[in-house]
């Protein structure tokens, strides 16, 4: 089975060691759900499948988060800014050839598509998944000064973190105070990632089903494009059998452009910046 | 001699996987090699029926209006081309050797009919979900629906592009009895007897184009039965000219037809130049020539460049064609063609939209972003459905060696 660190999906560095497919498959379905809530359909639903849809989807973006801070912190275990300018920068063209080419050339699209359909297009298609990269280069950033004190001491990591987190969401709920779109606000939530890798979790075999860790290697282009599909589509209207299955087409259409994006630009892009990073470590 | 190092050849310093690589669902034994710049030419034809369909602002200049419009030559290209594909892997299949056939039978099926049914599948559910009703969905189930004489089930409903699938099926079904003939035919008479076969076919061609326009049938209505739409251009039994052309031309290679590779050059660049010429000129400025449109017209051309892309692998546009690029996108070419007409109409992109655009940038790259869209979904359709689903009916064929093996180690896929 091929993970996000295999030679086919574009990974050109060695990784020290083996890929989680566990958590590729959680991303997946995380993916999965983040689409499905999207369609919308499931408004015509019964009440408990919408539910389990919507947490599921609200949960998504602080879980894409909390397993960032996991497997960077498994991956690259007592990064530091001190570590050398080779290491870092190993680790700074790994994490921009992983998010920026896709981000990029889908955000040309988007923005081509706006000339056609107006600027609140954009907006509706692209908002959450800029807001979303910008939270991840922001944890990226962050990984290399907190790695060593996260990794000296997990738990008590994992505490502050989920205090901090809880604080910061009893604001968010008790005042006006929107914390959800300052990407500052879920570094606790990245930093308790972090802190779980240190520890041995029980690791489920059901994730690492190919069907949902093919998710999750696709996981990043389906979040970056599902609302530009979605959205350039149409709405499912809700009410009947036949427009749930329909959605469920919706849903299918969004996987085949991520698995194109990925094969297209993701990999090819993800490559070739590897390369470029590997052969001038050599020099 | 190494060759010099062009931005070509940097293109294929990563040997590409074709369609008869096991990364794309293949697991039977070929004979030969996969000749790779026809599998790329897969992916300039179906891009330009892609493009044929979502057409051009109305603003665009004519003759780019005309060269777009004419994008569904890449359908009649695909006849032949799949011709001399099969002929090329399947040269001694005959009707006695009941193992092989339903190996043949099997791999065909595999190929192209699971995408065909999901797509159909997800055109039915919508069809329900729009309280649609289902018209002769046996028809399309069957992929006999392009034999009726009504073109709203031969071509207008469900997936239009299907049509060229029920020809195929037919052009398959016939292919086991038709080459042992131009199997005897090559092993009688050589290759004047395989040129004399080619200048038959397109003879037959051109009568069915006189024909037609002498008694006036060529400029019928599409919806009319008697229509040379109907009768030339989605019939399947016209169609076996361009096919038994496209085994001949494999034939003709097997015979150890070769050319030298400045001249293989000139000739594809002259192929080119041609089609772009006729094709941007556009079937309006001559009656008589709408029914030739429909096929005859490009059949030489066609063959020629099918013939030096094949014969020729050092010359250019071969290894153009032969690039991983192209290669990826010409292996992906069918789930592009199957899953980009359904789209288009969804995204609000089809070509009656596009001719009221205004003018300007925009449309223009609305057509690009679209088009790229056609083909990322194409992609992820021939990815996640297409190859699964190949590669799960192949194993139902049981294993055997391959008759002939002309592989080498240095060979890169087949």
């Amino acid at each position: 089975m091929s993970g996000l660190t295999s030679v086919t999906e574009g990974a050109a560095l060695s990784h020290p060691r083996p890929e989680l497919l566990a958590a590729t498959g959680l991303r997946g379905l995380a993916g999965l759900a983040v689409v499905a809530s999207t369609v919308g359909v499931w408004r015509g639903a019964p009440g408990y499948l919408q539910d389990l849809i919507t947490v599921t989807a609200l949960a998504a973006v602080p879980f894409f988060l909390l397993l960032s801070g996991f497997v960077l912190a498994y991956n690259y275990p007592g990064l530091s800014y001190a570590s050398g300018r080779r290491v870092i920068g190993r680790y700074a063209m790994a994490r921009i050839a992983r998010i920026v080419p896709l981000f990029v050339i889908a955000g040309l699209a988007v923005l081509m598509l706006g000339a056609l359909n107006g600027s609140d297009w954009v907006r509706a298609v692209y908002a959450d998944q800029t807001w979303f990269v910008g939270t991840l280069v922001l944890c990226y950033l962050v990984y290399p000064l907190l790695a060593r004190v996260v990794a000296a001491a997990p738990g008590r990591a994992a505490l502050v973190s989920l205090a901090v987190a809880g604080a910061l969401a009893a604001v968010q709920l008790t005042t006006s105070i929107a914390l959800d779109r300052f990407p500052p606000a879920w570094l606790p939530v990245f930093t308790l990632g972090m802190a779980l890798a240190g520890r041995e979790l029980p690791a489920p075999r059901w994730p690492a089903h190919p069907l949902l860790v093919r998710l999750g290697v696709i996981g990043y282009p389906l979040f970056l494009l599902h609302a530009l599909v979605l959205h350039g589509f149409g709405p499912v209207h809700a009410g009947t059998l036949s427009n749930a299955l329909l959605a469920l087409g919706w849903i299918g259409l969004t996987v085949f452009v991520a698995e194109g994006a990925h094969r297209y630009v993701g990999v090819p892009a993800r490559r070739g910046i590897l390369d470029l990073a590997r052969r001038s470590a050599r020099l | 001699m190494p060759r010099s190092a062009t931005w070509l050849n940097r293109l294929r310093r990563r040997p590409p996987q074709g369609i008869t690589s096991p990364q794309h669902g293949d697991q039977l034994p070929h004979p030969r090699s996969e000749i790779l710049a026809l599998t790329g030419v897969r992916a300039a034809a179906a891009l330009a029926v892609v493009l044929h369909h979502i057409g051009l602002p109305a603003s665009a200049p004519e003759p780019l209006r005309n060269l777009v419009q004419s994008g569904y030559i890449g359908v009649p290209l695909f006849f032949m081309l799949s011709g001399l594909v099969l002929a090329w892997n399947y040269s001694t299949l005959t009707i006695g050797s009941p193992g092989r056939l339903w190996r043949f039978y099997v791999a065909r099926i595999a190929r192209v009919m699971p995408l065909y049914w999901v797509v159909l599948l997800y055109l039915v559910l919508q069809r329900a979900a729009h309280g649609v009703p289902q018209e002769s969905l046996w028809r399309h189930l069957l992929a006999i629906q392009t034999w009726s004489g009504d073109y709203a089930i031969g071509q207008a409903s469900y997936n239009p592009p299907g049509w060229s699938i029920c020809v195929e099926l037919f052009l398959y079904a016939v292919f086991p009895f038709l080459v042992p003939l131009v199997a005897l035919l090559s092993k009688r008479f050589g290759a004047a007897g395989l040129l004399g076969l080619i200048a038959f076919a397109f003879a037959v061609q051109v009568f069915l184009v006189a024909l037609f326009t002498a008694e006036g049938w060529a400029f019928l209505s599409v919806k009319d039965p008697s229509s040379g739409h109907r009768w030339l251009y989605r019939n399947p039994l016209p169609r076996l000219s361009e096919f038994a052309i496209g085994v001949s031309l494999a034939f003709l290679l097997l015979r150890g037809f070769k050319l030298r590779t400045r001249v293989a050059g000139w000739v594809q660049a002259l192929c080119v130049v041609v089609v772009l010429v006729i094709a941007a000129a556009g079937p309006s400025h001559a009656r008589w020539m709408l029914p030739a449109f429909y096929g005859a017209m490009w059949t030489v051309p066609f063959a020629v460049l099918l013939l030096a892309l094949a014969a020729a692998p050092g010359a250019w546009l071969s290894r153009f064609f032969a690039t991983r690029a192209l290669v990826t996108l010409g292996t992906a070419s069918y789930a592009v063609y199957l899953t980009h007409r359904p789209l288009l109409s969804f995204l609000g992109k089809d070509r009656g939209s596009m001719l009221a655009d205004p003018a300007g940038w925009a449309p223009y790259a609305g057509v690009v972003v679209v088009a790229g869209l056609c083909l990322l979904i194409g992609e992820g359709a021939h990815r996640l459905i297409e190859v699964p689903a190949r590669r799960a009916v192949l194993r139902l064929v049981p294993r055997t060696r391959p008759v002939i093996t002309e592989r080498t180690k240095s060979e890169v896929s087949a």
